[in-house]
């Protein structure tokens, strides 16, 4: 049991290590490769997330209209007008400005789903690593580290946003780095939580008796033991980070009209919702899909992962 | 215990003064000043009004100005507010959101737990999937959907409850603010605790006790409820802030009077006092709630030490 | 404690209800036959909370509303904009028209008792120019040229030498540089609006809490909750108590108006306001409730005329004709907006903009010279126009803005980048001139054509737009009895030169419970009085 937790750990390491890739023949990876595609709704949920992805690259290829391009005929009258329709060829019907929904639904997945899931990796990697290393450490470096990570939790985040904005204007990468920025600060202190507990235990002492280097322990012992928490928490982060975006871009930074998000869609929905339901349940849905199927994904690895399971 | 306080005391002294020089700066080099307006003024009158809010001296002098104030406890006239000190208008609101936050915490700690228990304990059998399922409701429909289908049911089609105000705190005007805030914490603690739990289930200890033939509620009150909390705890501590400095969303839609408002309208207006003295209140609280958290790591974990 | 509360004021309300109305004399404004409720109460959205209940130190709408409920100016404005008697009941003015003499009426009182006499308008007055005091609307004063106003303003001479006098308790009497015409309607002003001066000198910043605030007009201030809601009290003292009707009246600052109509719909609000997306829907569902009435503003775009492309006319005329504006006012605003061609609003006092030539062109038309222009003026399709769009977040704007960027894109060859900024990056961003193309709007602060005409006035604007004839005629009409043919002419010269893009004319829209009578909605700068309110039995 012992051993093969630790091997499971050590694998884990070095793929962080040598970044993602070049899981070949090794056997261990394999069995929780075999243990995730085991698990129905998780292979289920990894299956729609992909042909929402599809979606998101592809649908367009069979809009009628453009994202941006206002249909003046159904803007005389969205509510009855712009109805989701096959004929007209608004499928999804049009937003209150007569642009067609299903365009803008997948061009709002595209930059929904890379919030969702390149700010979480970013927020992932940088607050693992930082509350690894502040807990391991421990003392006046981690006195130092969690001073700073209150700090930069204090600070008027909408000032960050909009001296982001002055400085560097309107490009999407702002959105990651904004939301990067803040989120990996829950992150750190909950890993460095677990990094307190995990330092004490005896794997962890032989490690040291052994002169591995500290660097070595965090990145190949306490990092994969704090996996699974880092995976529940990642899976709540998603749908955090996608409805984060739609306040930024209510603050002027985030995306820029025409271009849009499922945030910003099913922000603009909710006030039409009592008769233009549509536009609010078309964003709406593709968003509970992706957040339901992620967190079965995030739950599925967090078993496959976990090698005291089974 | 108390050495360990007095040395968390001490490292808050100048963790907050980085925090407020660091705003003071962030605030002032952002674009736009409080009393800049759509229609303007003439440069005279602008000139009277800055003079009067010592708007006109240098930044670092502005900055010495304002933490004199702060070490008495003043918090400087708002900007936004003409009429009130920060002072009077942060406290009454913090406790509108304390009240709200305070409920939906309350509510979604007991319920997040006892679901999170439940469904780990069931792990992936129908009433794990269940559960969770329920719960992802919460996260997956955004406060800001939330908040106008509860309010257009239970306000307009049935009109059980009012569908916005305060009124001092009165309970049916709390109902729906913690309903909708709590609906989100809920799912999110369930998570986290499920996970948790999971985890310290398969481990040494409780297959040792297991082993041992200990009854199972034994087993999971005595052994693994301590180390379950722990990355509930680390979650808890940072919510709490968020949770009792208010939602942005709750108050303009409930129009409940709470702080939330004050931290986005006080950036928006650069209502500079406002902005520092809702800065420094969270600052404070983060760093107290962390110093909360870290002792609770240590009950919960005796061999944890900083 | 909170029932027992409830039930005392409950008491209390219907025994202020019984001992003011049992003898059935009913205020004037109340139409014969019309059967009053017992519980006098209102409640009504008031958009915002205010910056300040300083009337001095008031800017913007909703501070203004709460002002004219509290305080009272030396003339109030009727339903229709026309004077009327406040704390005077007159005024007389010299032969040049230098002079306004204002005969106060000596019943009139504070709410603590004291008289309401010429002193306190002498100190108010003074007050809003006095450097310290910090007012932002202190150039309010200095638009009729009241003597020395502009000199204190710029700290050059001492408040005391402003232009105004108390003759005798009752006598006040006001010296202005020059004959201006609409002076007398400008004391129904929030900033005009006289204070106490014991209490103000008592109190500091803080004199306007409940606690310590002192009122002349109809009601006194009971509670203020910011952010949550603000409870004004009938003020007995006040002159003409006893045509108020309304005891109690409770404004609650509801920013979003999803949340607005929320509220009105179950039944917590007496006025509200709605998202303008949803009139349709709302038309069929209380179409009798939804009151929309012209407002003294225009929405219109500025443009940069310094900067390459819009220091040239051409481009600036294509841009502004290929906007559709009855599309805009139509489908997209929605709610009973006029078209704008002109600066000036139609509604405006004493003034009929003469619409300019293009205004009557049809929309195919306008399109036609827009693209021959902008061919003209060396764009192409293989060298299109391209530009950003520079708005401040906000739902309205927005839409505004894409609708108007495709209306360009499909006319002619021109490519908008939209830009929308928060509300004070925006501001600064306008302010200093980085902009090529922006959104704007304006409010008049009178009833008068030089609130908006004078934006251009003094070649101090954001797009830098200077023109020497338009300067001068808004210079030489201050003194004219009747200015028309400046405005026209100053109307000529915008359309011809287009540094602004007027767009449309603004409506106010309300919701209004049918119960709730003698509410002056419709009044064209939005000023209305809670004591002309009453509430009928249903």
């Amino acid at each position: 049991m012992f051993f093969k937790h630790k091997e499971v750990a050590q694998e884990l390491a070095q793929q962080l290590e040598s970044g993602v890739g070049a899981i070949e023949g090794r056997s261990l990876w394999q069995d929780a490769k075999r243990r995730f595609f085991r698990n129905k709704a998780a292979v289920m949920s990894l299956f729609i997330i992909g042909l929402i992805i599809l979606f998101s690259i592809f649908g367009s290829q069979f809009a009628h209209y453009s994202y941006e391009e206002i249909d003046w005929f159904a803007l005389s009258d969205p509510v009855a007008l712009g109805r989701p329709s096959i004929e007209t060829g608004h499928y999804f019907g049009t937003d209150k400005l007569g642009r067609d929904l299903y365009a803008r639904t997948v061009q709002g997945s595209q930059i929904s789903l890379m919030v969702g899931i390149l700010s979480s990796l970013v927020a992932i990697i940088i607050g693992t690593l930082y509350g690894a290393a502040s807990g391991f450490i421990g003392g006046r470096v981690d006195m130092v580290m969690m001073r700073i990570v209150e700090i930069l939790s204090a600070l008027p985040f909408m000032f960050m946003v909009i001296m982001l904005m002055v400085m560097f204007g309107r490009q999407i990468i702002l959105i990651f780095v904004a939301i990067g920025a803040v989120s990996w600060l829950d992150m750190a202190r909950i890993v460095r939580g677990q990094t307190l507990s995990i330092k004490n235990k005896e794997y962890i002492e032989a490690a040291h008796a052994c002169g591995v280097s500290q660097w070595r322990i965090v990145v190949r012992h306490v990092v994969p033991n704090v996996m699974g928490i880092v995976l529940v928490y990642a899976s709540l982060m998603i749908p955090g980070m996608i409805m984060f975006e739609s306040f930024i871009s209510f603050l002027g930074l985030g995306v820029q009209e025409p271009e849009t998000s499922w945030g910003a869609l099913i922000s603009e929905g909710v006030v039409t919702m009592e008769f233009a339901l549509w536009q609010l349940a078309f964003p709406l849905t593709f968003l509970v899909i992706t957040l339901f199927c992620f967190n079965f994904v995030g739950d599925g690895l967090r078993d496959a992962l976990d090698p005291k399971e089974r | 215990m108390l050495n360990f306080i007095f040395r968390r005391f001490l490292q808050a002294i100048p963790t907050l003064l980085v925090l407020t020089i660091l705003t003071f700066a962030l605030m002032y080099m952002a674009p736009g000043s409080p009393f800049l307006t759509e229609k303007g003024m003439p440069d005279e009158v602008l000139a009277n009004i800055n003079a009067k809010y010592h708007l006109d001296l240098p930044v670092w002098e502005q900055y010495l100005i304002y933490l004199g104030n702060l070490l008495q406890g003043d918090l400087g006239p708002s900007f936004r507010y003409l009429d009130f000190s920060v002072n009077d208008l942060v406290w009454p609101s913090l406790a509108v959101s304390a009240t709200i936050g305070g409920w939906s915490l309350l509510i979604a700690v007991i319920l997040g737990i006892t679901m999170g228990m439940v469904a780990a304990l069931h792990h992936n059998k129908w009433l794990d999937y269940t559960l969770m399922t329920t719960a992802m409701a919460g996260i997956v429909l955004p406060t800001f959907v939330m908040a106008p289908l509860l309010v257009l049911l239970l306000s307009y089609k049935v009109k059980w409850l009012p569908a916005g105000g305060w009124h001092n705190g009165d309970w049916q005007y709390l109902v729906l603010p913690v309903f909708a805030m709590a609906t989100h914490l809920i799912a999110q603690i369930a998570r986290i605790t499920r996970g948790s739990l999971i985890e310290v289930m398969s481990s040494n200890f409780i297959r040792t006790a297991q082993a041992k033939g200990l009854p199972y509620r034994t087993i999971i009150l005595r052994h693994a409820f301590k180390p379950m909390m722990l990355p509930v705890v680390s979650y808890l501590g940072p919510l709490f802030v968020g949770v009792l400095t208010g939602s942005v969303i709750i108050d303009v839609f409930f129009g409940t009077g709470g702080i939330g408002q004050h931290f986005v309208n006080g950036a928006i207006n650069r209502d500079y006092s406002m902005v520092m003295g809702v800065t420094v209140l969270v600052g404070v609280m983060y760093i107290a709630f962390n110093a909360v958290t870290d002792i609770i790591y240590a009950y919960i974990d005796p061999k944890i030490r900083y | 404690m909170n029932k027992t509360k409830l039930l005392q004021s409950m008491l209390l309300a219907s025994a202020v209800a019984a001992t003011s109305f049992a003898p059935q004399v009913l205020a004037a404004n109340v139409p014969a036959g019309t059967q009053l409720a017992d519980v006098q109460e209102f409640v009504r959205d008031n958009g915002a909370e205010p910056g300040s209940l300083d009337p001095q130190k008031i800017e913007g709408v909703p501070g203004a509303n709460l002002a004219r409920d509290l305080f009272e100016g030396l003339m109030n404005q009727g339903r229709n904009g026309e004077e009327l008697p406040g704390v005077a009941t007159g005024y007389t003015t010299n032969d040049d028209n230098t002079v306004y003499t204002f005969n106060l009426r000596d019943n009139a009182k504070w709410s603590n008792g004291d008289t309401v006499t010429a002193h306190d308008f002498v100190f108010a007055w003074q007050r809003a120019v006095d450097p310290a005091t910090g007012s932002p609307y202190s150039w309010f004063i200095e638009i009729p040229g009241i003597t020395n106003a502009s000199a204190i303003i710029a700290g050059d001479k001492d408040s005391s030498e402003l232009g105004v006098r108390a003759v005798d308790d009752f006598t006040f009497e006001v010296s202005l540089d020059g004959p201006v015409a609409f002076f007398a309607k400008m004391v129904a002003h929030t900033t005009m609006f006289p204070v106490h001066q014991a209490t103000v000198e008592a109190h500091g910043d803080s004199w306007t809490k409940p606690a310590n605030i002192v009122t002349n007009g109809a009601y006194s201030l009971s509670e203020w909750r910011v952010n949550e809601r603000m409870v004004m009290t009938r003020n007995t003292n006040y002159w003409n108590d006893a045509e108020t009707i309304i005891n109690k009246v409770t404004h609650l600052p509801i920013e979003a108006a999803s949340a607005s109509l929320a509220r009105y719909r179950s039944g917590e609000l007496d006025v509200g306001s709605f998202p303008t997306e949803q009139i349709k829907p709302l038309r069929a569902e209380m179409g009798d409730e939804i009151y929309i009435t012209p407002k003294l503003c225009t929405y219109y775009y500025i443009m940069n005329v310094e900067k390459a492309p819009f220091n040239d006319v051409r481009v600036r005329k294509a841009l502004s004709y290929a906007i559709d504006r009855d599309i805009i006012t139509e489908h997209i605003t929605a709610t009973g907006q006029l078209p704008a061609y002109a600066l000036t609003p139609d509604i405006i006092h004493n003034f009929s903009p003469k619409a300019p030539a293009y205004a009557s062109m049809t929309q195919a038309e306008r399109n036609e010279a827009a693209a021959a222009l902008l061919a003209e003026a060396g764009y192409s399709d293989s060298n299109p126009l391209e530009m950003n769009l520079l708005y401040n977040t906000s739902e309205g704007h927005k839409k505004i803005a894409i609708a108007i960027s495709q209306m360009w894109k499909q006319a002619m060859p021109v490519s908008t980048t939209l830009e929308n900024q928060e509300w004070k990056t925006y501001l600064s961003t306008r302010n200093e001139g980085n902009f090529s193309i922006a959104r704007a709007g304006w409010c008049g602060d009178y009833n008068e054509a030089s609130t908006f005409l004078d934006l251009l006035g003094s070649g101090d604007n954001d797009g830098n737009y200077v023109n020497q004839e338009y300067i001068d005629l808004m210079k030489s009409a201050k003194t004219m009895a009747d200015p028309s043919a400046n405005y026209n002419r100053a109307e000529e010269i915008l359309a011809e030169e287009m540094p602004i893009i007027p767009i449309y004319q603004y409506t106010g829209v309300k919701l209004i419970k049918p119960r709730v009578g003698g509410f002056a909605y419709d009044n064209p700068e939005g000023n209305f009085y809670t004591r002309d309110v009453f509430i009928k039995a249903d």
